[in-house]
């Protein structure tokens, strides 16, 4: 339906949104967001009495703060700690810290780079084809899922700085010209890489940021009348945001661009990754399915973190109203499909491998059940067991069964990535090579500061800036209003 | 106009600021540019201001610099892998010095990465942003309210647009200079 026939005539609908929203008695239950069919329902119109009581709930985590708060933040910040003293150990005693060693030279900070990047996927992703396809439940949550591509990202693109030891050699990858006279080789995957992770982060970064934009106002606004200390970072950051048609009517194209242009970079970044394996001749990694293996298994895990840290913002924040039973739901179907997909891929992959039972690559899989079994087991099992599970709305619905659910995907993927990187590297070329590897405590204490760290970012975040959409909230209620059906009173929606 | 007058009325409801808008338009012969409505969501174009000859414009100019910034990211790519490996080659695996696929790679990453500055361009530049001087507002906007902001040449036209805007239903009148 084309915004043009929309009816200002009082007769036709009842008035949309802003401070007006008029339901028919039928809805009149939706009212009050405690109640079971506000927490189902569909439509955002049922959280929403009044813009200022909408703006104070939502903005509630970030201004009111308590105890528990710091003592998390603190206890967070002693894992970080503890994570960068060995970093800092390692990096002057040298790459021994670690148990890697020949022909093993990528292990667990490698396993874990690609687990931060996979991550990174679904925020974005989720959050443009949802904004493009105008899919309406995704208004309240776009925010939560853009801020884990961000975080997670930097997360990530701390692993490299981590992995190659000589930190002060960086520089060496940065397309400048140095003392060697040589340019970066740009006809390396690890280039590629380093490239798409930066482009990656700095459109994610924008993304995040034009999207916050309307939001920030209201926080500025509020942070103000307040006299709050955040008033001052709000009032820059918000650029001096008025809410003009003007400013409006470019926001929403420049969102829709950059929708479409991370919607584009995404897919690349983690089939760039899947190519620092397939373009090495090793067997196990030179595989023409690893680029779209990877996208899938990253938006895989991405979609199950998206799902466990909303869970979580539910429970911690009582948001329960805004983030609803429904986005667990709609989440969790979508985690159906990419994970059918991801192991129809695995299946694909193994099946070409045992049918044609050529021993370096067979040799692999062999290497990695008789080593690697259980780990093997609580990989493909939890896809599988997840789907199953997934498939009851009463499990989809269940908060404390999807967190779980969602937990034991990322463990899933977090051994998926292991699994690629070590058992290969673990057995190459001549059986006397063959060794094995357990992750040293330098290498674990830094990976647990990186979870630490991402939780830390994500905390920060929570308290510097609004986390639920709000802007896009206040859209969706704007062009939706009640009809009614026969006897029924239907919530409908204006698209444009 | 390099002296002018602000008025911004605030109202409740939608209905009231659609039927305010045209009036006050029409009462003191406002071009675009003059009259503003200051929303905390985004409504329909057509909505709020009915004739949107201008914003129609700069849409269409809005992707110009994701364009011409998306071309500029598409030549530093080629140079940047394509020249690079030309003018110091790197033998890897009997490749080309100018391999398309690398090549490819890069210049599609940053075509990308411009365009998506390009676009943070437009709308600092198209939005009006950002601009931190002090400017007719309310923060009862971002709490729901509706406001209609208009730009007059007199202190006279000022007090009237004010006076109307109070009848047409403002709860709320502002009165400003210089300030739009």
């Amino acid at each position: 339906m084309s915004s043009n026939n929309v009816k200002r005539s009082s007769d036709a609908v009842t008035a949309g949104g802003h401070g007006d929203i008029s339901l028919l008695p039928e809805l009149e239950a939706f009212r009050d967001p405690k109640s079971k069919a506000a927490r189902a329902s569909y439509d955002d119109a049922d959280i929403y009495r009044d813009e200022k009581s909408f703006n104070e709930h939502t903005l509630a985590p970030m201004f009111t703060t308590s105890r528990a708060y710091f003592v998390f933040v603190i206890a967070l910040g002693i894992v970080i700690a503890n994570g960068f003293a060995w970093f800092v150990a390692q990096t002057f005693l040298g790459m021994g810290q670690t148990n890697m060693h020949e022909p093993l030279f990528w292990g667990a900070y490698i396993a874990t780079f690609v687990f931060w990047v996979g991550m990174s996927h679904s925020g974005t992703i989720v959050s443009s084809i949802l904004r493009l396809s105008q899919a309406n439940w995704r208004r309240p949550i776009l925010r939560a899922a853009e801020a884990m591509t961000a975080f997670s990202l930097l997360v990530a693109g701390m692993f490299p700085l981590v992995h190659v030891g000589r930190l002060w050699r960086v520089y060496y990858m940065f397309p400048l010209p140095n003392q060697r006279e040589l340019w970066p080789n740009f006809k390396s995957p690890l280039m590629w890489d380093m490239m798409a992770i930066g482009i990656y982060l700095t459109g994610s970064m924008t993304f995040l940021f034009i999207g916050l934009l309307p939001d920030l106002a209201v926080a500025r606004d509020k942070a103000i009348r307040e006299n709050n200390w955040r008033r001052h970072y709000l009032s820059f950051l918000s650029l001096g945001w008025r809410g003009s048609h003007r400013e409006w009517s470019v926001y929403n194209k420049a969102s829709m661009f950059l929708a479409v242009a991370i919607l584009c970079i995404a897919p690349s970044v983690h089939t760039i990754v899947s190519w620092d394996f397939a373009m090495t001749m090793t067997p196990g990694w030179h595989t023409t399915i690893f680029g779209p293996y990877f996208v899938v298994g990253a938006i895989y895990s991405g979609i199950a973190a998206v799902i466990t840290l909303m869970i979580s913002l539910r429970w911690i924040f009582k948001l329960d109203d805004v983030i609803r039973t429904l986005h667990i739901d709609c989440l969790a179907k979508l985690l159906i499909v990419i994970a059918i997909i991801w192991t129809y891929f695995y299946f694909c992959e193994f099946n070409v491998v045992w049918y044609s039972q050529k021993p370096e690559e067979w040799g692999i899989w062999e290497w990695q059940a008789e080593r690697f079994g259980s780990f093997l087991w609580i990989m493909v099992g939890g896809s599988v067991l997840s789907i199953f599970l997934m498939s009851w709305r009463k499990i989809r619905t269940n908060m404390v069964a999807m967190f779980f659910i969602t937990l034991l995907v990322n463990v899933g993927m977090f051994i998926e990535r292991y699994l690629i990187v070590v058992p290969i590297l673990s057995h190459r070329d001549s059986a006397y090579m063959w060794t094995d590897y357990v992750p040293s405590v330098t290498e674990l204490s830094i990976i647990v500061g990186s979870f630490a760290y991402f939780v830390l970012l994500y905390a920060l975040f929570l308290k510097l800036f609004p986390i639920v959409t709000m802007a896009d909230v206040k859209e969706g209620v704007i062009v939706s209003g009640d009809v009614k059906l026969g006897r029924h009173a239907v919530r409908m929606q204006v698209k444009e | 106009m390099n002296n002018h007058y602000t008025v911004l009325g605030l109202y409740k409801k939608m209905e009231t600021t659609v039927n305010a808008t045209p009036q006050i338009r029409e009462a003191f012969n406002l071009k675009d540019g003059e009259i503003e409505v200051l929303t905390s969501a985004a409504y329909p174009d057509e909505i709020l201001i009915e004739d949107k000859t201008l914003m129609y414009q700069v849409n269409k100019r809005q992707f110009l610099f994701p364009f011409l910034l998306g071309i500029v990211g598409l030549a530093i790519g080629i140079l940047l892998a394509g020249g690079t490996g030309w003018i110091m080659n790197l033998d890897v695996g009997g490749k080309p010095p100018f391999a398309l696929p690398p090549t490819g790679i890069i210049t599609y990453e940053f075509t990308l990465l411009f365009a998506v500055i390009g676009s943070v361009i437009s709308l600092l530049i198209y939005g009006g942003l950002p601009n931190w001087t002090e400017r007719a507002y309310d923060p009862d906007i971002t709490d729901g309210s509706l406001g209609i902001l208009i730009k007059v040449n007199s202190n006279e036209e000022q007090n009237k647009a004010a006076d109307m805007m109070a009848n047409l239903g403002a709860y709320k009148v502002k009165k400003g200079k210089n300030d739009f």
